[in-house]
């Protein structure tokens, strides 16, 4: 049988395949052109499906709404954080940046587009931290990047009129990626801190221990 | 408390609702375009999406950034498979679902296989021919009902495939 044959067959088959035993479609596909025929039908299938799909973002939000209220609490402050910790070369570097430039563009106005573009460009030895801005101060989010914990501590501390004790000195040399939401009481920083390995901090009267 | 540093390169990063957020609306339209085009039903890869991101969640393997949209991908592939397993054999034939026997490539590489089978058909197939492609394979309609949908008759629909096929052979072929 040549090629066309075995074409028109596998046109026919497909006809009715509800007809077929799973034997008879094992027989058919034993035959090495005929199962070459097939796999090909279905590349061009995956083809027409796939030349069918766009971007959807009313189906990506709808999809986010349905994993985090199955995941996440509904407040912010989830218990339910995992700890994952992601070791970070001098290239991907960068994608922790977009990631952060992602997420600030899509909770806050157009205008710290600008803001956020600089930190991706800023040397990947230098540490950064930017604010960016909201319409009350309360709302303003500040991004750490490749901050030290030292660094980090005595900014959140001046906002929250708290001092810092630093127990484990190792510890201040650390370098953090870190949001800091300033809507956050200084408690839940604290605890959004302490779902970092290896950071143990402790908090009372607004006195921070690090231990 | 133990600190391990890696050189300078050692960061921590810490999986808060915000950076999941940022990850899952990253990623989740080449996961999901990538389920679709292995099991077509639009909710069986809606739930294989949601899966490999619970699974992420949950994970307490530490994952390195360069290598997460790979580690996406691939595990939706993997659970795709999974699902297809469980079809019968003539199912798998009547809708033409990924073959088994298919080479182990990596997710990407297999969509930019598929992007350069979707540039051939547009500029080898003539439209016609697209279009009762469609609406045979995608659509699920008969010959017959692919007839009557465009109003020519069942033969015609039948040398169309034919053609296609043929076509197909040949650019797999080179």
């Amino acid at each position: 049988m040549d090629v066309n044959n075995k074409i028109r067959l596998l046109l026919t088959l497909q006809e009715h395949p509800e007809n077929l035993t799973d034997a008879e479609i094992k027989s058919l596909m034993a035959d090495e052109e005929m199962s070459a025929l097939v796999r090909q039908l279905t590349a061009t299938k995956r083809a027409f499906v796939k030349q069918s799909l766009h971007e959807d973002d009313n189906l990506v939000n709808a999809e986010w709404e349905k994993f985090s209220k199955t995941h996440f609490a509904p407040s912010e402050d989830s218990r339910r954080w995992t700890r994952i910790a992601a070791i970070f070369g001098g290239i991907t570097l960068s994608t922790g940046l977009v990631l952060a430039a992602i997420l600030t563009v899509r909770h806050y106005n157009a205008s710290t587009t600008h803001k956020t573009t600089t930190a991706i460009t800023a040397p990947a030895s230098v540490s950064t931290r930017q604010i960016i801005p909201a319409d009350s101060t309360d709302n303003s989010v500040v991004v750490f990047h490749k901050s030290t914990l030292d660094d980090i501590l005595v900014d959140i501390a001046a906002y929250y009129n708290a001092d810092v004790e630093f127990q484990n000195d190792n510890a201040r040399h650390m370098r953090l990626y870190f949001v800091w939401k300033k809507r956050y009481s200084l408690e839940q920083v604290i605890e959004n801190l302490n779902n970092f390995e290896h950071i143990d901090l402790q908090e009372e009267n607004n006195h921070i221990i690090v231990k | 408390m133990r600190l391990v540093f890696s050189g300078a390169e050692l960061y921590y990063y810490c999986m808060t609702k915000d950076y999941f957020e940022t990850l899952f609306k990253m990623y989740y339209t080449k996961m999901y375009h990538l389920a679709r085009t292995i099991l077509y039903d639009t909710d069986e890869s809606k739930d294989v999406v949601q899966e490999v991101f619970t699974q992420l969640l949950d994970t307490k393997t530490t994952l390195h950034a360069e290598t997460i949209e790979a580690y996406l991908l691939t595990s939706v592939r993997h659970r795709c498979f999974s699902v297809l397993e469980h079809r019968k054999i003539t199912e798998q034939f009547a809708q033409l679902y990924l073959s088994q026997t298919e080479e182990p490539i990596t997710s990407s590489d297999d969509m930019e296989r598929l992007d350069d089978l979707i540039q051939y058909i547009e500029d080898n197939l003539p439209p016609l021919g697209q279009q009762i492609f469609r609406l045979r394979f995608l659509q699920g309609m008969s010959y017959q009902e692919v007839a009557d949908a465009i109003g020519v008759s069942k033969v015609t629909v039948y040398n169309h495939l034919s053609q296609t096929l043929h076509k197909i052979t040949l650019y797999f072929k080179s």
